[in-house]
């Protein structure tokens, strides 16, 4: 077997593994006695399967008094009441809460911790900036090397030549 | 996870410090600062929720597994097999090394559960308690991260001038 086939198959191979990691890991229920405690999504999806126990999620405020938060599973939300928040908080904000799930619609806080609209932004502009840089050093540093077939990029060190770094 | 600045910065000093005597250290520090970025491609997860890829398939799925140390084991291998050969092993490790600093650090994350999300799947289901050392946006982190950085890339400016105006 050609090396140009050995690595297709061994991407094939790897996907493959890839997607059946993606398919466990949406098997994995959460599990309070190893800590992994019902998510917005869990939550958000499925209220009623978990009323009475312990709960981690994260959502925006939309309302402080009483505390309303809007969690997602990314296809449903589920507007929740947070009682017991002993910190200030405010609308916009976007707040983590581990606490038992009351009813469907109430959680009694254990601990909560909040973010600010403002640091959400900071984390999204400087997180794009590093992603920015990774990429320019990845032009700057690679390059594809003279591989006959299209199928297998292969990418080579470039001759060394500049005197930046950082 | 703390800021992806955080994460590259980071993998900036270790790659660094690991390819202090390679000519090709400047481009294998790069690698090592994609590594450190590989896990946080689960953030597809906001364009294409896990919820609407079960619905759709019919079957569970999660995007988390790339936040794993099984996940980052499977995408830098993936990774190491787009260089030249003779450098896949080199590439392999320096591609992990930046990716486990990022699982290493998302497991000093402030929770309020007190436990740490399970980066160690699956080779380890339980959530390990976390120290809690910091927020996801707090700016300490990339500002300390980026002085170390700084300052390294000063030492080696004034140490290694060859290699600095060669390699780099």
């Amino acid at each position: 077997m050609s090396p140009r086939w050995t690595l297709l198959w061994s991407l094939l191979l790897l996907i493959c593994v890839l997607g059946g990691l993606f398919l466990w890991a949406g098997t994995l229920d959460p599990n309070i006695q190893n800590h992994r405690y019902p998510d917005s999504a869990d939550v958000a999806a499925n209220p009623e399967l978990y009323v009475g126990a312990s709960v981690e999620v994260s959502g925006t405020v939309i309302e402080t008094n009483p505390a309303i938060i809007t969690v997602t599973s990314g296809t449903e939300t589920q507007n929740l009441e947070i009682t017991n928040v002993e910190k200030p908080i405010s609308e916009g904000e976007t707040v983590f809460v581990f606490g038992t799930l009351q009813d469907t619609n109430t959680i009694e806080a254990n601990s909560v911790v909040s973010r600010t609209a403002l640091a959400e932004r900071y984390m999204l502009i400087v997180s794009f900036v590093a992603g920015l840089w990774v990429l320019a050093r990845l032009i700057k540093d690679w390059e594809f090397g003279p591989d006959k077939s299209l199928l297998k990029p292969q990418l080579i060190l470039k001759k060394s030549s500049g005197n930046d770094d950082a | 996870m703390p800021d992806l600045l955080t994460h590259v910065l980071v993998g900036y000093i270790l790659g660094t410090l690991l390819t202090l005597n390679s000519e090709t250290g400047r481009q294998l520090t790069t690698v090592v600062m994609l590594g450190a970025i590989l896990p946080d491609l689960t953030k597809i997860k906001l364009v294409i929720p896990d919820a609407l890829v079960e619905a759709t398939l019919g079957i569970p799925f999660s995007w988390y597994a790339l936040h794993t140390l099984g996940g980052v084991l499977i995408t830098t291998t993936v990774g190491a097999l787009f260089v030249e050969e003779s450098r896949r092993r080199q590439v392999f490790a320096l591609l992990f090394g930046g990716a486990l600093s990022h699982l290493f650090l998302d497991s000093l994350l402030i929770k309020p559960s007190g436990y740490a999300s399970v980066v160690w799947w699956p080779f380890l289901t339980t959530a390990l308690p976390t120290p809690g050392l910091y927020l996801s946006s707090d700016r300490w982190p990339a500002i300390l991260t980026g002085l170390l950085a700084l300052g390294l890339y000063l030492w080696k400016r004034r140490q290694l001038p060859d290699a600095h105006q060669g390699s780099e």
